[in-house]
Formats: structure tokens, C-alpha cells, sequence
């Protein structure tokens, strides 16, 4: 029988803490961009942001896709 | 064309420009400022150009350059080498050592300073950056640091929980961190190391030439270089692009590319610094 911590098995418990974890992760890293972006005075500072993080979204699924091509994988 | 600070953007007319600049220099000439100094806005093809002069630069001190570049290569190879030991340290390290690059790269615009002051500068001058008055930049190198170790453990932690199967070579680790991960956990890896990456990016896109060079605290500069991606986000995401590129690049030549990035990429950074900072005003740091 699997092993359950208050009737969540380990697979149950380590998916939580992933999108949790990353979760909270992502916000605090949005609240300190704010705060930076207020005090630097720096007017357009969101967009640089929305530029970088959609660029570097792209490009890391492009790298999964060409990854999974050359390795052959589903 | 100068960035709004104290007063509202927009206001083109000559007293309003000095209004705009002189409370900045005033606080500016205190060591220790917080407040960030006025940038410019420039055209979004200005990255070429740093290149470009970031190139011209690196021809007039190809000794310097490529020894730092070699550095930046060895390192690549060195995590190479342990990843099949320690495979979950590696993405980490890789970029974990992407944020510590930028201070690495303080002997380059060194280099670059002396060069604009008609100089023919060496190595040894690029190492004598490191014995000028530089307390901020050392602080800069020290939180850079503590972030990128901060970095590695995160990440670190994050695959040691995660990938359950027993992984001995790098490829079986390409297929489970890249592939195997489902595509929620990965998207939302990809937003955290793009939120990440775009701070890191603005704090430290022209605060380590800008310590270098002027009697700043650390706070100012780095405030300084985040307002002057915030006033150029379109340029500033094409130089970003190309560093990034230059990485890839370098990455798939088998690290040998970072010979040519690295300093080509150190010496731009020093002309980007000159043309966003302006620095009118504010007291060089000693010799």
C-alpha cells in the first residue's frame, strides 16, 4: 500500500509544492520588479519586463521543442 | 533627449531641463546617494552600434579580452565536467554564473575607460581595477554572488526533489529536467527564470561600469540602471536579445564562442553605460 501524509500521497504532495512553491516564487519576484520600478522612477519599466519574460518564454519553448526533436522524444 | 525625473516628463523648454538635472547632481555628489541619476533615451538600433565599438575595443586589447574570455570558457568546462557527478548542480551553475558575469567583466570596462582616454592599456590595468577605491563594487560582486548561490540551491533543490529517476549522463539529464517535466511545471519554470532573469538583467545592465567609473553608491546604481532600461524597454530588450544569442551561441560552439563574446560584451556594456548614464557633475572615483 503507497505511503499517504494526511491522505495525500508523495506524488500528490511534491506536485503541490512545485506549482505552490514556484508559485509564490513568481509573486514575490513581481512585487520586487514593482518596487524597484517605483523607486528608479523608471516610466517604462513594465513593458521592458513584458518583452523580456514573453521573449524568454518563447525562446525556452522553442529550445523544449528543438531538444525533443534532436533527442527523438514524445 | 533626457529622462523626467523630478518634474513631469514631457516639458521640452530649457529651464525646465535644468530643473530637471541639478537636483539630481546635488544629490549626486553625496558618496553615498540613493537617488537615481537622469538617463537618455536612445534609438533602438544603439546595441549594434555598442557592439560595434565594443569590437573596436577588444581588437586594441586582444591579450586582455581573450584572457578573460578564456576564464569565462574554463568555467563552462569545469561544470561540464562535474555534471555527471553532480548533475543537479548544473543548471544552477550555469546560470548562477550568468549573473556573476557582469561584475566579472569590471577588468573589460576598465580597459574600455582607458582606451577612450587615448591610454593603451594591458591586463595589469584591467586587474588594478580591483585596488581603486571600489567598496560598492565589491558590494555589488558580494549580493551578485550570494543571488547566484541563492540561484543554485533553488534550482538545485527544486530538481533533487523532482526528478525521482537515477541520471548518469548529461543527455539522460536533458531529458528529464527539459522534457520530462510536464508542460505547468515548465511554463511556470520558464516565468520564474524570465522574471529573474529581467531583474537581474536591469540592475546590473550598466550599475558595475557606472560604480567603476563614478563616485556612486550602490543603491543610485543600481536604481540608475534600472531607470535607464525602464526609459529605453525596446532597446534594452534588443541588447538583452543579443547578449542572450551571444550566450547561445557560445554555449553551442562548445564554450569556445565566450572567448570573442565575453569581451566584445564587456567592452559594449562600457559604451552603453556612456551613452544612457548621464553623469554630468558627479565626481569621478580616485585612481
Amino acid at each position: 500500500m503507497e505511503t499517504t501524509l494526511f491522505g495525500f500521497t508523495e506524488q500528490q504532495i511534491t506536485e503541490f509544492g512545485l506549482t505552490w512553491g514556484i508559485g509564490g516564487f513568481i509573486l514575490l519576484m513581481v512585487v520586487v520588479i514593482a518596487s524597484v520600478a517605483r523607486e528608479s522612477k523608471a516610466g517604462r519599466f513594465g513593458t521592458f519586463v513584458l518583452f523580456f519574460v514573453l521573449a524568454f518564454g518563447v525562446f525556452g519553448f522553442l529550445m523544449k521543442q528543438l531538444i525533443q526533436w534532436w533527442l527523438g522524444l514524445e | 533627449m533626457l529622462a523626467g525625473g523630478y518634474c513631469a516628463a514631457g516639458r521640452g523648454d530649457a529651464e525646465s531641463l535644468s530643473a530637471r538635472i541639478i537636483p539630481f547632481q546635488m544629490d549626486a555628489i553625496a558618496p553615498y546617494a540613493s537617488v537615481p541619476l537622469p538617463v537618455r533615451t536612445v534609438a533602438v538600433n544603439r546595441p549594434l552600434h555598442w557592439l560595434r565599438l565594443g569590437w573596436f575595443d577588444f581588437v586594441r586589447t586582444p591579450a586582455a579580452g581573450l584572457a578573460h574570455g578564456a576564464v569565462v570558457a574554463l568555467a563552462g568546462w569545469l561544470t561540464i565536467l562535474l555534471a555527471p557527478q553532480a548533475w543537479w548542480l548544473a543548471p544552477g551553475a550555469v546560470s548562477g554564473f550568468v549573473l556573476v558575469a557582469p561584475i566579472l567583466c569590471t577588468g573589460l570596462y576598465e580597459l574600455s575607460r582607458l582606451l577612450g582616454r587615448g591610454a593603451q592599456p594591458g591586463l595589469a590595468d584591467a586587474m588594478h581595477a580591483w585596488r581603486r577605491d571600489a567598496a560598492p563594487l565589491v558590494g555589488l560582486g558580494v549580493l551578485l554572488t550570494v543571488l547566484g548561490t541563492a540561484w543554485v540551491l533553488v534550482s538545485s533543490l527544486l530538481f533533487w526533489m523532482f526528478v525521482k529517476a537515477s541520471i548518469a549522463t548529461p543527455l539522460e539529464f536533458i531529458r528529464y529536467a527539459v522534457v520530462g517535466q510536464g508542460n505547468v511545471a515548465f511554463t511556470l519554470w520558464l516565468l520564474a527564470g524570465g522574471l529573474g532573469s529581467a531583474l537581474v538583467f536591469a540592475l546590473t545592465a550598466v550599475s558595475p561600469p557606472l560604480l567603476l567609473g563614478r563616485r556612486v553608491g550602490l543603491r543610485c546604481a543600481l536604481l540608475t540602471s534600472v531607470r535607464a532600461v525602464g526609459e529605453n524597454p525596446v532597446a534594452m530588450a534588443a541588447w538583452a536579445a543579443l547578449i542572450l544569442a551571444a550566450i547561445a551561441l557560445s554555449l553551442a560552439t562548445a564554450m569556445l564562442g565566450f572567448l570573442l563574446a565575453v569581451p566584445v560584451i564587456g567592452h559594449a556594456t562600457w559604451h552603453a553605460y556612456r551613452e544612457l548614464v548621464v553623469t554630468d557633475g558627479v565626481p569621478l572615483r580616485s585612481e
